[in-house]
């Protein structure tokens, strides 16, 4: 039986089920060879959106792969996708949790190492505290945030009554991911999420424009 | 304003330009990030897709983590991603391969802590069987009854542990029936039709999309055989030999069912495989003993009188053909096979 040589071939969702399957070290050597650089690549990413040293990539991608293999590989047998795209970008989730737990062990650990109460008074004799002494941030302000939360609703509601039918959600995702991520449709309907060609991406983008365009039009020709 | 996320507020920030410096440390947050991140790689389908959908398109933070994560992916890689490469991947997947192969080889370990742990424990359980009378005699009847039930309710879990892990079936198994199934469905694979399978037709036109399933089930086929090296029961070589039959490895099939009828040397499915094997090679006479002999342990067989049938007509015995269709349709007058069975038999008839 001639395994070794055959795992080049295997599609990526199958090598995947048999690195969870059992201990075969031919498998998971192929799972490196395969995945390794773009488990690296995307570890790299993540870390420096949330500026780790560069020294501490490999340290994340090791744990990356310990959790992979840890509960008798239990991420992996929890594995669902169909195509080798769902593969990397389930890599990917993996990536992002392993890099967000390690966030917030630091800032855990930061937390832990300066803890003074805002509310301490900056001397005996004074009622001053530090809270009073750290100025407001614009971003902070209350009517910013209140702004914020009125145009994200508004938007919502807009697009739930531009958007009806059965793929209203999953439009008023892409809306989301186009305009206010600022996504390029080809990278829309490259996510496995949604597997849809970049025309028909860009098609549900300029539908759901024009629709809100009516809308507003709508609205504010009833002067609301 | 209540459906919106509950942190939304801090989400608003993260949006482009309005992400400040001070925040880096703090990645967005949303009760339903798990849901997001599976719906991103595509894991979920039916009410939990449509859950996750409905939850992300009103939720800031999911969205932009749905756009993070895709910007992770993407395939263009920047001459600082390209350089940091080239210093640390050669490096780091020696680190990893190392880190897989220890992790791996942990397990054998822990069998061995295991061993040592029981030959510690027996050469404990020796020694306390030498003062063993001295032992019980110091224990009270009460004392004694209440061990005694203890011992039965871990002898009962463990019983009960073994059944319900014998009834849970090995998902390789079902992985490879499932795709024998579904390339069965594109019409039938074999000459004859195997044992247990569902109907397909014959003679069907092969296309791009059935090379393409026969290519999938090499991952099937190579955890059969690592299966089967391990668990080497007729069942799974079976099973083994059906993958190998519509792989058109027809000689390593035969080797398969060959092994299994030597533990079960009356399984007339079994039988009937072979028969299917050999006939794929054309070795007519080989596949009539091993169909006679299914039919011999069990006459009412259905796939071994079908396909008994197709070899005779193979083999020009129209009469002995004839019988075999009347008394299959005897049988079986309303299934699938049994229209086709009608077809054949109208045919010698003509």
């Amino acid at each position: 039986m001639h395994i070794g040589n055959s795992f080049q071939a295997l599609p990526a969702v199958q090598l995947v089920a048999l690195c969870c399957n059992d201990e075969n070290d031919l498998a998971w050597e192929e799972f490196v060879n395969r995945f390794h650089k773009q488990i690296m690549l995307f570890t790299f990413r993540e870390s420096r959106t949330y500026k780790f040293k560069e020294s501490d990539v490999s340290e994340l991608v090791q744990e990356i792969y310990l959790r992979l293999l840890s509960n008798n590989r239990k991420i992996l047998k929890d594995f669902r996708g169909n195509s080798e795209a769902s593969v990397i970008a389930y890599l990917i989730t993996v990536v992002r949790s392993v890099v967000t737990d390690q966030i917030r062990r630091e800032v855990a650990q930061k937390r832990s190492a300066i803890e003074i109460s805002l509310n301490t008074p900056l001397s005996e004799n004074q009622e001053l505290t530090i809270a009073d002494l750290i100025p407001a941030g614009e971003e902070n302000s209350p009517d910013r945030i209140v702004n914020e939360k009125i145009t994200a609703y508004r938007l919502k509601e807009l697009l739930k009554s531009a958007l009806p039918g059965v793929n209203a959600e999953r439009d008023t995702i892409i809306f989301h991911l186009h305009v206010i991520n600022g996504l390029s449709c080809r990278e829309i309907g490259e996510m496995p999420a949604f597997s849809m060609t970049t025309a028909n991406v860009q098609a549900v983008v300029f539908r759901t424009k024009e629709r809100l365009r009516e809308i507003l039009s709508k609205k504010s020709a009833e002067g609301l | 304003m209540n459906s919106l996320c509950d942190h939304e507020a801090t989400n608003l920030k993260y949006f482009p330009g309005q992400c400040n410096e001070g925040n880096f440390m703090n990645p967005p947050t949303c009760n339903h990030e798990t849901e997001t991140l599976n719906y991103f790689s595509g894991q979920l389908s039916g009410t939990e897709l449509a859950q996750a959908e409905n939850h992300i398109a009103s939720c800031f933070t999911c969205c932009q983590t749905l756009a993070q994560l895709t910007k992770l992916m993407s395939t263009n890689i920047s001459e600082e991603e390209k350089a940091f490469l080239e210093t640390n991947l050669d490096q780091s997947a020696k680190h990893v391969g190392q880190l897989i192969k220890d992790s791996l080889n942990k397990q054998p370990e822990t069998k061995q802590t295991n061993n040592n742990n029981v030959a510690s424990i027996s050469a404990h359980q020796t020694k306390q069987n030498n003062s063993k009378g001295f032992f019980l005699a110091n224990w009270k009847a009460s004392q004694l009854a209440i061990a005694a039930s203890i011992a039965i309710i871990f002898l009962v879990g463990i019983a009960l542990y073994q059944l319900k892990n014998t009834k849970t079936e090995n998902p390789l198994i079902v992985e490879a029936r499932a795709s024998i199934q579904e390339i069965n469905l594109k019409g039938r694979p074999t000459k004859l039709r195997m044992a247990s399978s569902d109907y397909s037709a014959e003679n069907q036109t092969r296309g791009i999309e059935l090379e393409q399933l026969k290519k999938d089930l090499l991952g099937s086929r190579l955890a059969l055989e690592s299966l089967v090296q391990k668990n080497p029961t007729p069942a799974n070589r079976q099973l083994l030999a059906q993958v190998l039959l519509v792989a058109e490895d027809y000689k390593a099939a035969i080797s398969q069912l060959s092994k299994a009828l030597e533990t079960d040397s009356n399984n007339p499915s079994i039988l009937t495989d072979l028969a299917v094997a050999q006939t794929a090679q054309n070795d007519y006479s080989s596949a009539l003993e091993s169909i006679n002999k299914a039919l011999t342990i069990n006459q009412n067989y259905l796939p071994a009188i079908f396909n008994r049938a197709l070899i005779y007509k193979e083999l020009t015995e129209y009469n002995n053909a004839r019988s075999d269709w009347e008394k299959y349709l005897q049988l079986d007058p309303n299934s699938l096979w049994a229209t086709e069975a009608k077809q054949q038999l109208n045919s010698i008839k003509q």
